[in-house]
Order: structure tokens, then C-alpha cells, then sequence
């Protein structure tokens, strides 16, 4: 269990990160919390929502923040793998040397990933689960950390391939970038004529945020808690029984679901300043952990359920302790 | 850790308290109710031992499931994760339930300080308290009395029959009315205790030789006034009346004339005398008959016919009045049925149901080729139909084949054989009419192939 001091100071740096997100961000507080959330626990984040929301100022700022290079890619249906892995090129000296692709950054942006095709989907596949990617039989690591944000169109579905479910359950989190208020949007009239964004200083460095997901590690998750994640992601398994996922999911979320519900709730913890992980901590990130990880029936699908209102339900009907 | 420790303990020994009383409650409710039924049964059954143990038992028996219901402890895991709901610590209390760690106490323990234990609900005992009330209030219900059940009172029962014997006993031979006597006797004595099933079937039996012999006198009586009615116009039926007589005096003495004018009781005597002689009075019923009065001692002289018919007028006009003068009793029921049947009411003669054909009343058997065939089919209403076999059927019993187990049995397997897909094959088996020799004597048992 970490020091009241160290978790002070831990904490501190960590907001100091979600401030700076603000800072850029105007009235996405949810959304910059969440980020810095899935960046210290060391997940991967998939965002959805409309085009002209900031997402790729996101990306730039946390870069600033955090002292990390960052790449954008726009995902377009003839991106080839090797656009973004890189590949081997003749040089000068007449030798096949490796040139980069854009995944050999810290923070990635890739832009309208659900335009490209399964090939290439699966070539960000191994990088997001394996931090390194493979190209001629060599293998290359990846910078840490690596940090894959991912955005996606809800609206414009034509010509685009949507992510498998080997692939969504990749992302830690999937969060929903919702409108801007009209307070916020005045707001951000008003201090931004020019609608560029002001470039944050930096709140930490590459090892600091080491630090600080090393720290998060260390955030405690009582047995309880423990339990009652691994009741929580069993209970949407069909097979397990629990009347919500019976009626509507098809497949269940998986181990995988568990470890990134606790990750993200040390992180949580963390950025709260508490020493362990509290129940509410698990209830408030259920929803953008699992949600996305469900596969629902045809029946539930045609009756306008979504994936989300089960884990709600879930979350609400299952007491903490069993 | 000095604060969390006993917190956890007190949480636990509360929750297990308020599963406990939540169990124990509703045992108790139940077993209250079930014992009290119990009790409630028992005491109307009139079996008193047995009140205060089913109570008991309603009370004593949840006791043994006490231990059972306070449990072992909850994992200490598992009630660190509720103290820290309660004292809405967010992880902290059940954190330091896993690690100890000294900085941390102080927020530990300002954490637990907050903590309030649940209450314990104690409106879970109001089922309890009105069910033992309930149990406790069957002791107030007063036990069955003792009374003996009107219906099963020998008197009631006895009495009618002593009244019957008494109607009976002027009529019968006194021997009679003394083995009746006795046997009536013997039953009140027996079921001054209780009727047992031997007593009722005794009851039955005397009542059934009251009733008997009560329409053997009747019948007698009725028979003997109907024989001297027919001998007072035809003397050739004074030996007729002398038999009925004589039966008369042997069967119901007591309803026999007292006397006769002395010409009569000559004629009477010389019409016995002929009746003896064609063997329709024995001398022990003569001898009843001389004993009573109604025949002269010495021996009897000669009769002729007018004298027969006064004698048989006579005779007629005294046990007419004797018909007359019995009242309600049973034996006069029998009289007067007797009467009717005799004199052309019913099946006697002029009636609509007379018949001579001795055997009348002798049922007739489907075997019985010789009584059936008196009948013709040209007899039969228009519309009868004739069977092919020459009989007429007369009414025919309709029985449903759900009725018949029979013929249900033979319509499941008909269904079976039709809609079995085991039988599918069956069904559609066919089989060519050259092979159907072959394939009949496979399936043979006898055929030689098969062995």
C-alpha cells in the first residue's frame, strides 16, 4: 500500500495531467478524466463520437503534458500495414534497413479506425496486445509506453469494416465524446477566436509517468472488491444465469474485461487520491470497460437494448457482497 | 489493527445475529402454528395426553436449528467489504483488512469511528408473538364432552321391535312369542354397552323374523278369509278353507275365530275330516283346531253342501271382522295386501295381472327355451324389428368404448400401430402379392421354415 505522502504526491502529478487536459479541452471533463484513466492503466482507449470534437488536440496535449511523441493516423480502406508498422526500404548503402511507421510513438491517434480494413486492423492488433510488431520475420518493440487512441464515425457507416470482437476487446476503454454545452461552447468562442488551442506546459515526463502507472499498480484491490469485479464480469455471461445477460447477451465479457476493470480502477483510485480501490470506483467504470466488450442477441439488438443498459442493470441489481 | 479488528468482529456477530433472528422467526412462526394445530386436533380428538406435547413440540423444536443458524463467521474479506459500505471508507477499511499498514490507521480508524451497526429488526417478532398466542389459546378450548352419541343408544333401536313383538305376540303360538321374548332380551342386555357390529347384525336379524313372520300371519289370515268367502258359494272349496284353516291355526292361532255355532263346528269338523283325507291337513293341525274351539270333540259326522256353505258363511263373516279389527300393525298390512291379491286385486283372480301359470312368478332364465317360446313375432308392435335368428331384442345396454378397457386397449394400439414413428416402417411396408405366401409363413409360429 503506498504512503499517504507518495499516493499525495502521485495524485497530485495525476491531476495535474487532467487539468492540463482541461485546460485544452473545454467541457469534456468526463472524457479527459477517462483518458488519463486508460493512459495510467496502461490501457488502450477507443473514442466515438463526431468529427470536429478535439480528439486530435486530445492527443497533442496529452503529448505536451506528458513530454511523450505522439503520431496521427487517418485510417483510409487502402492503408496498408505496413503504412503503419513500416517496412523495409533500400538505402543509400544498397542495404534493407527498417523504416518506422507511425506506431513507433508513445501516444498514437488513429483516426477513423473503422475505415481501414481487417488487414491493417489486425496489424494495430498485435501492437496494442503485444507492444511490438512484427515485419519480415523481425520483430520490433514498441516505445513505453504505448498508448493507442482510437477514434470511429457512429453516423458515416458505408465503406467502412467494423471492428471485430478481438479487436474491441484490445481497448480498455470505449468512451463517447458527446456535444459541447452551450456554456462550454460560448466559452470556447470567447477565449479561442482564432480556435487554436493553447499548448499546455508540461506536467510530467516519460519516467514520471512511469511513476505514476507504477504507482497505480500499487493501488490496493481488497479481496472484496476483487470479488465483486469477477461477479460483475461473470454475471454477463449468458450461461451464468444472472436474468439481464440471459435475456440479451449473446457472448459475455472476458478475463480480459476483469483485469482492465481493475487496472482502471487502481487508476481511478489514484487519481481520487485513495489508497484502494472502493466499490463506486468499479460501478462508475463498468459501463466504458465491459460495455463495449458484449456481444448482444438479435432479439435484444432488434428491441433497441444496448449494451450499456445491461451492464447498468447489472451494475444496479448485483449487490456487492455476495 | 487495533480499531478495525473488533469493528469487524461486532459487524459479523451483528449480521449473524440479525440472520439468525431472521431464520428463527419464521421457523418459529410455522412450527408455532403447526404445533398449535396439532394441540387444537388432538384436543377435539378427545386424546388429552397429547395436547401439551404437540405444544411443546411447537415451542422446543426450533431450538435445535439455533446452532445451525448462527453459523461459522463470515471471511473476514467479506465483512471488510461491509463495514467499508457502511462507513462508506471506498476501499480503505478493506484495504487495510489486507495490509496493516501503520500510516494509514489514523484514516483507518476515524473511518470506523463512523460506523453504525445495522439494527436489528425486531418487528420479526410480532408473527412469533401472535403465533404463540394462537398455540396457547388452544389450551383454552374446552375438550369434548363425554356425552354418549344419541344414535348409538340400544334403546332406540330395541324399543320399535319390542313394540312390533308385542303387536306380534297375541297373534303367534306362545312358544314363538317366548323364543322372540328371549332373543330380544338377550340383545337389550348386550347393548346396554355400546352395538357392537355382532349386536346390529342381531338387531337385524330379529327385526327381519318380526317382519316375516308378521306377514305370515297376515297372509295367512288374508288366504283363509279369501277360502271361506269362496267356499260360502262353492262347497266344493270347504276342504280349501279347511287347509287355510288348519295353516292359520299353525302360523297366527291367535287370529283364528274364538268359536263357531255348534251345526258349523260339525260341518268344520267333517270338512277337516275330507281334507285330512285328501291330504291337505295334517292331525297335529287338526288337533290345533280342536284345541281352540272351533271343532267338536268326538268323532266328526257327515257334511253336506249347504251346511259346508253356512259353516264357510260364518267362518267368512268372523275373520272378516278379525281383518277388520287388527288396527295398524304390520301383520295387518300383510292382511290386507293378502286380501287384495286374493280377491282380484293385483295378480288374484279377476285381476288384470291374473294368471294361472303356476310358475308366474319364477323368473324367467335366457336358457329357459321352453318359456320363451310362447311368444310370436306377430304379436309385436308395428316397427319391432326381428332379428335373423328369429329373436326380438327388447332392449339393448349402449356402452362407450372408453368404458371398455377392452376396447380402449385395442384403440391404443390401433393409434400406436397408425402414428407410432417407431411403426413408420411398419406402415409402409408392402408386400407383393407374389411373396405374400412366403412371408405369411415366415411369421407363422408353426411354419417349418421359421423352426
Amino acid at each position: 500500500m503506498l504512503t499517504p505522502d507518495a499516493l499525495a504526491a502521485a495524485s497530485t502529478r495525476a491531476q495535474a495531467l487532467v487539468t492540463g487536459l482541461d485546460g485544452v479541452i473545454i467541457g469534456q471533463g468526463d472524457l479527459t478524466r477517462a483518458v488519463v484513466t486508460g493512459l495510467l492503466a496502461g490501457g488502450h482507449v477507443l473514442l466515438e463520437g463526431l468529427p470536429g470534437l478535439g480528439k486530435t488536440e486530445l492527443v497533442k496535449a496529452l503529448a505536451h503534458l506528458t513530454g511523450l511523441s505522439s503520431q496521427r493516423v487517418q485510417f483510409t480502406p487502402d492503408l496498408l500495414p505496413s503504412d503503419i508498422t513500416g517496412t523495409l526500404v533500400l538505402d543509400r548503402e544498397r542495404q534493407m534497413t527498417f523504416r518506422r511507421g507511425p506506431l513507433f510513438a508513445h501516444l498514437v491517434l488513429a483516426d477513423e479506425i473503422n475505415r481501414a480494413s481487417p488487414k491493417t486492423q489486425s496489424a494495430l492488433l498485435q501492437a496494442m496486445a503485444e507492444r511490438q510488431v512484427t515485419v519480415f520475420d523481425q520483430t520490433h518493440d514498441l516505445p513505453r509506453p504505448f498508448f493507442v487512441l482510437a477514434t470511429q464515425n457512429p453516423v458515416e457507416q458505408d465503406g467502412t469494416y467494423p471492428l471485430p470482437e478481438a479487436q474491441l476487446d484490445r481497448f480498455t476503454l470505449k468512451l463517447t465524446i458527446t456535444g459541447l454545452a452551450t456554456d462550454d461552447l460560448a466559452r470556447l468562442l470567447t477565449e479561442r477566436p482564432t480556435g487554436t488551442p493553447p499548448v499546455p506546459a508540461a506536467a510530467t515526463d516519460p519516467a514520471g509517468l512511469a511513476d505514476l502507472m507504477t504507482a497505480a499498480g500499487q493501488i490496493v484491490v481488497a479481496p472484496g472488491v476483487a470479488t465483486y469485479i469477477a461477479r460483475l464480469v461473470n454475471a454477463t455471461r449468458p450461461e451464468c444465469g444472472h436474468a439481464a445477460a440471459t435475456a440479451s447477451v449473446r457472448w459475455g465479457a472476458s478475463p480480459r474485461a476483469a483485469l482492465a476493470l481493475a487496472a482502471c480502477a487502481r487508476a481511478a483510485a489514484l487519481l481520487a487520491g485513495r489508497p484502494a480501490v472502493g466499490f463506486g470506483d468499479v460501478k462508475a467504470l463498468a459501463v466504458p470497460v465491459i460495455a463495449h466488450r458484449l456481444v448482444l442477441s438479435h432479439e435484444a439488438a432488434l428491441a433497441g437494448t444496448t449494451a450499456a443498459t445491461v451492464v447498468e442493470r447489472l451494475v444496479a441489481e448485483l449487490p456487492e457482497v455476495a | 489493527m487495533a480499531g478495525l479488528d473488533p469493528a469487524l468482529i461486532r459487524l459479523d456477530r451483528r449480521l449473524r445475529v440479525q440472520g439468525a433472528l431472521r431464520r428463527a422467526t419464521a421457523a418459529w412462526s410455522v412450527s408455532l402454528l403447526a404445533g398449535g394445530s396439532a394441540a387444537l386436533v388432538a384436543r377435539l380428538a378427545g386424546l388429552e395426553p397429547a395436547v401439551l406435547p404437540a405444544l411443546g413440540l411447537g415451542f422446543l423444536a426450533p431450538l435445535a436449528l439455533i446452532p445451525r443458524w448462527w453459523g461459522q463467521p463470515a471471511a473476514r474479506a467479506v465483512t471488510a467489504a461491509r463495514l467499508d459500505l457502511l462507513t462508506d471508507a471506498r476501499g480503505l477499511v478493506m484495504a487495510a483488512a489486507v495490509d496493516d499498514h501503520p500510516a494509514w490507521r489514523p484514516a483507518v480508524a476515524t473511518a470506523v469511528s463512523r460506523a453504525v451497526l445495522p439494527p436489528l429488526d425486531l418487528r420479526r417478532l410480532v408473527p412469533v408473538l401472535l403465533a404463540a398466542t394462537a398455540a396457547v389459546a388452544v389450551l383454552a378450548v374446552p375438550p369434548p364432552t363425554d356425552d354418549a352419541d344419541p344414535r348409538h343408544d340400544a334403546r332406540a333401536f330395541v324399543t320399535p321391535l319390542r313394540t312390533e313383538l308385542a303387536d306380534l305376540a297375541p297373534l303367534l303360538p306362545t312358544p314363538e312369542v317366548k323364543t322372540l321374548e328371549e332373543r330380544l332380551n338377550q340383545l337389550e342386555e348386550k347393548a346396554k354397552g355400546g352395538l357392537d357390529q355382532q349386536a346390529w347384525n342381531s338387531l337385524d336379524r330379529l327385526a327381519q323374523d318380526l317382519g316375516t313372520r308378521a306377514d305370515q300371519a297376515g297372509n295367512g289370515l288374508a288366504e283363509a278369509t279369501d277360502a271361506a268367502q269362496r267356499a260360502s258359494l262353492d262347497a266344493a272349496q270347504a276342504p280349501a278353507l279347511a287347509a287355510a284353516l288348519a295353516q292359520l291355526a299353525q302360523t297366527a292361532p291367535g287370529l283364528l275365530p274364538p268359536t263357531l255355532d255348534p251345526a258349523n263346528q260339525a260341518a268344520l269338523a267333517a270338512v277337516l275330516q275330507q281334507a285330512a283325507a285328501q291330504g291337505l291337513v295334517t292331525p297335529a293341525q287338526a288337533k290345533l283346531l280342536a284345541e281352540r274351539g272351533l271343532t267338536p270333540a268326538g268323532k266328526p259326522g257327515q257334511c253336506n253342501a249347504a251346511q259346508a256353505r253356512a259353516m264357510a258363511r260364518e267362518l267368512a263373516k268372523r275373520l272378516e271382522s278379525r281383518c277388520n279389527g287388527m288396527g295398524a300393525c304390520r301383520a295387518s298390512v300383510a292382511t290386507r295386501a293378502g286380501l287384495a291379491r286374493c280377491q282380484g286385486r293385483g295378480r288374484g283372480p279377476g285381476g288384470p295381472g291374473h294368471t294361472e301359470d303356476p310358475d308366474a312368478d319364477t323368473p324367467i332364465e335366457h336358457q329357459d327355451r321352453a318359456r320363451l317360446a310362447g311368444g310370436s313375432a306377430q304379436d309385436l308392435a308395428p316397427g319391432a324389428r326381428l332379428n335373423p335368428d328369429g329373436s326380438v331384442t327388447l332392449a339393448t345396454q349402449v356402452r362407450t368404448a372408453e368404458e371398455d378397457p377392452a376396447a380402449r386397449a385395442a384403440l391404443a394400439a390401433a393409434a400406436q400401430r397408425a402414428f407410432d414413428p417407431a411403426a413408420a416402417d411398419t406402415r409402409r411396408a408392402a408386400v407383393h402379392p407374389r411373396l405374400a405366401p412366403a412371408v405369411e409363413a415366415y411369421f407363422t409360429p408353426a411354419s417349418p421354415e421359421r423352426k
